[in-house]
C-alpha cells in the first residue's frame, strides 16, 4: 500500500543515491581533469625539387627542326630578309620575311638555354646557359654548329639555380611529402604559416623576366650585324660580340664570324638589362640608369659616363643625338615610375635629360628617322612623330589599344613588333597611315 | 535548410512522437517486450576548462533487465557541434523496489560540424568531420508515477576526422600546391546527464 510512510522512505532512497552519484561523479571528474584530447594531425603537401640535366647532355642535344608553333616569344633579331624570334628557353624560330605580309616559317632550331641571339654576316650568335654558340646559316637547310664557347658566361641561373658542376635545373621533380604529427589540439587549427618547402625554392625573378629589348638601327644585310630589338641583351658593334652577363659586358671577337674568341670582361653595374650599339659607343641600360661605354678599342670598352635615373626597367635606344630611355616599374623592375625620357647625348660625357613624358608602362621601343615607336605593354602600340622633341606628345601617329606590346624593331618602313599575342608586323611607309600587314600567333604550349 | 534548423525540426519530432507514444507491450517467452525511451541532457566536462552540453535521446525495447535501442542526440565541444547516432545496450545490475541502477553502451558514429569563426588562410572553410563514438555510462532510473527519471553519469569518447586546405599565398616561382591538414582529434569527456522517459 502506497503510505505516506513509503513515498518518505521512496524520496530518502532517491535522495541517498542521488547524493552517492554525485559524490563519485565528483571522483571521476578529479580522475578526468589530467584527461587531455589527443591529436593526430597529417600534413599533406608537395615540394618541388630541381631536376638536373648535364651540362654535356644539354651539349649535345642541339639541333635543326621543321618550324613549329610560336609557343612563346622572347628577343627578335631581324638580318637581311630574315627575322629570328627566341621562344625563351627553348631555341630560336628562322622565319623568311621577304614579305612580311606573309611571313613563313623555314625552320626552328632548337637550342635549350637560348634567351639572346645575334647574327653577324652568316653566323648567328646564341646562348645556350653557360656556352655561347654559333651557327652558320647560310643554307637554310644546312644549318650547323661551327662554334661553342664553353662556360663563357658566368651568371646563368635556370628556375632560379645558378648553373654550376651539377648541371643546370631544367625542371621541377614534385615530390608528395606526409608530416604525421601529435600537436597540441589547441593549436592544430592554426597553422602559423604556409611555407612547406622542403627543400626550399625561393627563385630569381631572372628566370621570368625574358622579355627585354629595343630596337637597334644598324645595318640589316650584307656581312655585318641585323637588328636587333632594344631589349636585347646581346650587341654587335665593331667586329665584336657584347653580351650582357650578370653585372658584366663579356666581349668575343666575332672578326671571324665562326671562330668567335672570349676576349675581355668589363665590369658594369648590377642590374644592367639592355644593351644598344650606336656608332663607337654601346649603350648599357640598367635598373639604376644608363651607362656608356667608347669601344674605340672593342676589346677594352671604357666608361664615358653614366645617366642616373630612379630605380626602374630601363630599354634604351639612341639616334644621333637623343638617346630615348622608357622607365617602367613592375615587379621585376621595382620602382613606381612609367615615362619616356629624352636625353641629350650630345656630350656623351655629361648626358642631360631634355624631357620626360609620362606613359602607361612602357617597354621596349624603336626609332627610325623620326618615327618613335614606343611599346607601352597592355595599352599597346604607339606611334610618335618625334621630329620635336620637346612634344612628342602632342604628335601621337597611331595607337593600337588592344594588344600587348612588349618590343619592336623598325626597320626600312616595317615595323616588327612582339607582345604575348605574338609577333606583328606593320607598314609604316605612310607615317599617318600605320597598316598591320600580318600577325603570327602565339600557340601557348600544352602538355 | 540550415544544419541548426533541421536538428531541431528532428528533436521537436522527436519529443512530439514520445507525446503521443503508447507504452505498448507484446509478450515473449512469457515476459513482456516494452518499448522505452529517454530524453537526458547534461554537460560534457573534459579537456576544455568549460562544461559544453550535451543532449541524448534513445529510444528501443526493454525485455525484463536488457534494454536496446538506438538514440541520437547534439554534443558541444568547442567549435565543433556533434551529432552522435547511436546503438544502445543497458542493463539493470540492482533494482531497488520500482527504481534501478543499471549500466549503458552505448556506441556509433558522430557527425561533427564546425560552427567556429572563418580562419585565416583556410578559405574554403574547415570541412566537416565526425568518428566513432563509445559512450559507457552508469545511471540510477527512478519511478515517478508514469514516468521514469534517469541520473546517468560515464565516460563519451568522440573521434573527430576532418581536413582543411591552408591556402597561404607565398611568392615563389617555384611551382606552387599547398598543404592540406587532416586532423584526427580524440575528445575524451566525462559526462553527466539527467532527464526523463517512459519505461
Amino acid at each position: 500500500m502506497d503510505t505516506l510512510e513509503n513515498r518518505l522512505q521512496r524520496r530518502i532512497h532517491v535522495s541517498l543515491y542521488a547524493l552517492l552519484f554525485l559524490t563519485v561523479l565528483l571522483g571521476i571528474s578529479v580522475l578526468l581533469e589530467g584527461c587531455s584530447d589527443k591529436c593526430q594531425l597529417t600534413t599533406e603537401y608537395a615540394y618541388y625539387e630541381p631536376v638536373y640535366t648535364p651540362l654535356a647532355e644539354l651539349r649535345t642535344s642541339v639541333r635543326v627542326e621543321e618550324p613549329r608553333a610560336l609557343e612563346s616569344v622572347g628577343k627578335i633579331y631581324y638580318k637581311g630578309e630574315t627575322l629570328f624570334v627566341n621562344e625563351p628557353g627553348n631555341g630560336i624560330h628562322i622565319i623568311n620575311n621577304a614579305d612580311p605580309a606573309h611571313p613563313v616559317a623555314q625552320k626552328f632550331l632548337s637550342v635549350p638555354g637560348s634567351f639572346d641571339l645575334a647574327v653577324k654576316g652568316n653566323t648567328l650568335y646564341t646562348d645556350s646557359y653557360v656556352d655561347l654558340v654559333a651557327f652558320d646559316i647560310r643554307d637554310l637547310n644546312n644549318i650547323h654548329e661551327t662554334a661553342r664557347l664553353e662556360n663563357v658566361f658566368a651568371n646563368v641561373n635556370s628556375l632560379g639555380f645558378i648553373v654550376n658542376a651539377s648541371g643546370v635545373v631544367t625542371d621541377w621533380a614534385q615530390k608528395k611529402m606526409v608530416n604525421l604529427s601529435e600537436p597540441d589540439c589547441e593549436t592544430v587549427l592554426q597553422p602559423w604559416g604556409g611555407v612547406y618547402y622542403d627543400r626550399g625554392i625561393a627563385l630569381t625573378s631572372d628566370a621570368q623576366s625574358n622579355f627585354n629589348a629595343k630596337a637597334a638601327i644598324t645595318p640589316g644585310t650584307g656581312s655585318g650585324p641585323g637588328v636587333g630589338g632594344s631589349l636585347n641583351r646581346f650587341a654587335i658593334n665593331a667586329g665584336h660580340l657584347y653580351m650582357l652577363d650578370g653585372p658584366d659586358v663579356q666581349v668575343i671577337d666575332v672578326t671571324t664570324e665562326n671562330s668567335p674568341v672570349a676576349k675581355s670582361r668589363v665590369n658594369v653595374a648590377w642590374g644592367i638589362e639592355t644593351i644598344f650599339p650606336y656608332d663607337k659607343n654601346i649603350f648599357v641600360g640598367s635598373t639604376a640608369g644608363m651607362h656608356i661605354y667608347d669601344i674605340s678599342t672593342p676589346e677594352a670598352p671604357v666608361k664615358v659616363s653614366t645617366y642616373e635615373h630612379v630605380r626602374s626597367c630601363d630599354p634604351v635606344v639612341v639616334d644621333g643625338q637623343y638617346a630615348y630611355v622608357t622607365l617602367r616599374s613592375g615587379t621585376a623592375c621595382q620602382g613606381f615610375t612609367n615615362q619616356l625620357e629624352v636625353i641629350d647625348i650630345k656630350n656623351l660625357a655629361s648626358p642631360q635629360v631634355l624631357k620626360t613624358y609620362p606613359f602607361t608602362n612602357p617597354h621596349g621601343l624603336g626609332i627610325d628617322n623620326t618615327t618613335l615607336f614606343i611599346c607601352d605593354g597592355d595599352d599597346g602600340l604607339k606611334a610618335f612623330d618625334a621630329s620635336d622633341i620637346n612634344a612628342i606628345d602632342q604628335h601621337l601617329l597611331a595607337h593600337y589599344k588592344d594588344i600587348n606590346a612588349t618590343d619592336v624593331i623598325p626597320f626600312e618602313d616595317v615595323l616588327m613588333m612582339i607582345g604575348t599575342g605574338g609577333i606583328y608586323q606593320y607598314d609604316y611607309s605612310d607615317a599617318s597611315k600605320i597598316t598591320l600587314l600580318s600577325h603570327i600567333e602565339v600557340v601557348p604550349h600544352v602538355d | 535548410m540550415s544544419t541548426k534548423p533541421r536538428l531541431f525540426f528532428f528533436l521537436f519530432l522527436l519529443v512530439t512522437c514520445q507525446a503521443v507514444a503508447q507504452t505498448d507491450s507484446v509478450d515473449h517467452a512469457g515476459r513482456k517486450i516494452r518499448y522505452w525511451n529517454n530524453f537526458l541532457l547534461g554537460g560534457l566536462v573534459g579537456d576544455h576548462k568549460e562544461t559544453f552540453f550535451s543532449f541524448a535521446t534513445t529510444h528501443g525495447v526493454r525485455l525484463g533487465r536488457l534494454a536496446v535501442g538506438l538514440g541520437t542526440g547534439l554534443d558541444a565541444y568547442g567549435d565543433w557541434k556533434v551529432i552522435p547516432m547511436f546503438a544502445s545496450a543497458s542493463f539493470d545490475f540492482a533494482r531497488i523496489k520500482n527504481d534501478a541502477l543499471f549500466i549503458q553502451m552505448n556506441g556509433g558514429y558522430g557527425r561533427a560540424l564546425y560552427t567556429g569563426e572563418d580562419r585565416v588562410g583556410v578559405p574554403s572553410g574547415v570541412e566537416n568531420g565526425g568518428g566513432k563514438m563509445l559512450n559507457p555510462m552508469l545511471g540510477y532510473r527512478i519511478k515517478a508515477d508514469r514516468f521514469r527519471i534517469y541520473i546517468a553519469m560515464g565516460y563519451k569518447f568522440q573521434r573527430n576526422k576532418y581536413s582543411y586546405d591552408y591556402n597561404n599565398p607565398i611568392w615563389s616561382f617555384a611551382p606552387a600546391e599547398f598543404p592540406r591538414y587532416t586532423v584526427q582529434e580524440d575528445m575524451q569527456r566525462f559526462v553527466l546527464q539527467m532527464g526523463f522517459g517512459w519505461h
